[in-house]
């Protein structure tokens, strides 16, 4: 799935970046993939924050989109919620 | 000379926000803003300490030269005799890539782990002395902010405790901004930062969970709404109504006034030339001080204040994610938040921040937004002082012009301007409680910045206007404005004089119509006017040069045309829809 349909509380890991500039700067945050990160907030047509190693990251909608990454797990909050 | 050659030369190296700046003040004395967002320091500060001279490098990811900060710090770097390298002790898998990179200088380096109070706090365990072995250099644990550290610090510079980065085995080339060399940095600095650094699982700190609650929009929104009111009433009333009027009218108005031309009227008669120029209505000892000292000091001090509140607090970044989706509508992205509101305290300095947007289009975008619809933070202090007088009704309708004319303007830039914008890629720093002698600090020399920066243009200024005055030039020049002034805006001739200080420098401009309205020379549909024209009116002589450094002269000759026509065009329409 793409990063942009990833949803507040999920875990998830990268499975790959689009090409250019952005690749470069995203591996040296470690954004890389197989990285894991927690998805703490998204913004209806807006940005995707998540945790990554301890530091937060904004990531724009239109790169979300072009961004993959697979789904792990959901977060014990959201499992109680559930119930 | 010869002194000068022997001293050696440090380089202060890190990431964004991991407390260079502190370590950079601590030692030398010189202050360097400290802010709590990414790319303050985008020029090179240096200050001496010991034998060394040390130079403040811009934070930055890594050394790679894909953006204007990296290129500064790397060339900056390379020209070092030493390195000492900052990091942050809660981020060690992520500023240990830039101390990889750096090995690759080959120059004798000093490692300092900054924010070790945090980390603690977090429940991170470092095993500081392992690190140090296995890179084989001198590692210092910092809390700079709270000076803890410092002197050990200070010690290991003094006894020049700096070694050749020898323990690690690179490849090549790692600052080539290949796929592949970064990746195998990656491993590496994720392997020495799983051995060194251990994170115990824990529930999630208070400013934490703040941070992430302001990410929720339906908290977001109505928290920095709320927000920009309390600003609003903090500088639109309570200074600019309770302050002012003590500063201005009472201490500059009445007791400085009337000494000052007691005692210049003693020596100098003051309907001779001179005698207007030092002491008349727009006299050099008269005007100047009072519309200075008076007027502007006071409001610049209270935005300041709340700007660096607002910087410090790691407010800013969350601003620039909750409104990325309304400026992506523009071409920018929620980055370009930081210089658009960097510009509501002053465009000049706003402008040279369009730095850290991503492609030269958002830059232009940007600037030519700066420019034309967001007044500067004297205008501002004015706007929100008469917004107090002005009726609700006419208020708006000078903020929806304003508004409408920022969005059209964006929009038509978008959709005109060839290339696309780069997309919001942003790290967040920490929520913290802003620490009150750097905000007090920030808030004097931004303020001392302003008095030197605006004093010779307020001389030159009111020179020039009492000499046209005196001579009559002044009477020609309203004439010949009059078609404009009273025709197509339904101004008083008065205006012309707006205009002529408004180009001059723009706070001139403020605080000559904020004087206009309190001698009730214009009605409130007059003022809905002249308010208009003067936020949109051209940029400031200072802006202007900065405009055409950054931009080159056909852009910059475009916007200030453009910001021009902008302003009467509005203006006229509006007073034609006011029936003046």
């Amino acid at each position: 799935m793409r990063l942009s349909d990833v949803k507040k509380g999920w875990f998830f890991s990268i499975r790959s970046l689009p090409p250019g500039k952005i690749r470069i700067q995203a591996i040296r945050l470690g954004f890389s993939p197989g990285a894991k990160a927690l998805c703490l907030s998204r913004f209806k047509k807006g940005p995707v924050v998540f945790l990554l190693a301890g530091q937060e990251i904004a990531c724009g909608r239109k790169l979300a989109e072009k961004i993959m990454v697979i789904r792990l797990s959901e977060t014990v909050q959201n499992r109680e919620e559930k119930r | 000379m010869t002194e000068q050659k022997r001293r050696l030369k440090l380089g202060l190296a890190g990431n964004p926000n991991v407390g260079k700046s502190v370590i950079f003040q601590a030692l030398t004395g010189v202050y360097a803003e400290v802010s709590n967002y990414p790319g303050t320091t985008v020029d090179l500060t240096s200050g001496h300490f010991a034998s060394w001279d040390i130079i403040d490098t811009p934070g930055v990811f890594s050394l790679s030269g894909s953006n204007d900060e990296e290129r500064v710090a790397r060339d900056a770097l390379f020209d070092c005799d030493c390195i000492l390298n900052v990091l942050d002790a809660t981020h060690l898998e992520r500023d240990l890539f830039l101390t990889l990179q750096l090995f690759e200088l080959k120059k004798p380096m000093l490692l300092a782990v900054n924010l070790m109070d945090q980390a603690e706090k977090d429940h991170i365990l470092l095993d500081l002395s392992g690190l140090s072995c296995a890179l084989d250099l001198e590692i210092i644990p910092l809390a700079a902010a709270k000076g803890t550290g410092i002197e050990r610090l200070k010690t290991a510079l003094r006894a020049s405790a700096f070694r050749l980065p020898t323990g690690i085995e690179l490849p090549n080339s790692v600052w080539e901004e290949s796929e592949r060399s970064y990746l195998r940095l990656r491993e590496e600095t994720d392997r020495l930062s799983s051995c060194f650094s251990e994170k115990h699982n824990r529930s999630m700190g208070f400013s934490e969970r703040l941070g992430n609650i302001l990410l929720n929009p339906i908290v977001g929104i109505p928290f920095f709404s709320a927000l920009l009111c309390l600003i609003f009433l903090f500088i639109g009333k309570f200074l600019s109504q309770t302050v002012v009027a003590f500063t201005e009218d009472y201490l500059m108005g009445e007791c400085y006034y009337h000494f000052i031309f007691n005692l210049v009227s003693s020596i100098l008669d003051p309907d001779t030339f001179l005698g207007n120029l030092l002491i008349g209505e727009y006299g050099l000892l008269t005007m100047v001080p009072i519309y200075l000292f008076g007027l502007l000091l006071p409001l610049l001090i209270g935005f300041y204040l709340t700007l660096a509140l607002l910087e410090d607090s790691g407010l800013l970044p969350r601003i620039a994610v909750l409104t990325d989706s309304l400026f992506t509508k523009f071409g920018l992205n929620g980055k370009a938040v930081i210089p658009l509101l960097l510009g509501f305290g002053c465009v000049t300095m706003a402008l040279i921040t369009t730095r850290i947007l991503g492609t030269k289009r958002e830059r232009l975008i940007a600037s030519a937004l700066l420019c034309i619809a967001v007044p500067c933070s004297a205008q501002f202090s004015v706007i929100m002082a008469i917004a107090g007088i002005l009726p609700a009704p006419y208020f708006f309708l000078y903020g929806a012009a304003i508004l409408s004319l920022f969005f059209l303007l964006g929009h038509a830039l978008d959709r005109f301007l060839p290339g696309i914008s780069s997309d919001l890629f942003l790290t967040l720093p920490p929520l913290r409680l802003p620490s009150l002698k750097n905000v007090l600090q920030k808030t004097a020399v931004k303020s001392s910045h302003f008095l030197e920066d605006a004093g010779p243009m307020f001389l030159i200024g009111s020179l020039l206007i009492s000499t046209l005055f005196y001579t009559g030039g002044f009477v020609t020049l309203r004439q010949f404005l009059l078609p404009l002034t009273e025709g197509l805006l339904g101004l008083p001739g008065e205006t012309a004089t707006l205009f002529l200080m408004s180009i001059i420098k723009r706070d001139l401009g403020a605080a000559y119509l904020h004087s206009m309205v309190s001698q009730g020379l214009l009605s409130f549909p007059q003022m809905t006017v002249a308010l208009t024209v003067m936020t949109l009116f051209v940029p400031c002589f200072a802006s202007l040069a900065i405009l055409f450094k950054e931009r080159g002269a056909a852009a910059a000759s475009a916007i200030w045309l453009a910001s021009l026509a902008a302003a009467f065009c509005a203006g006229g329409l509006m007073a034609l829809l006011l029936g003046i």
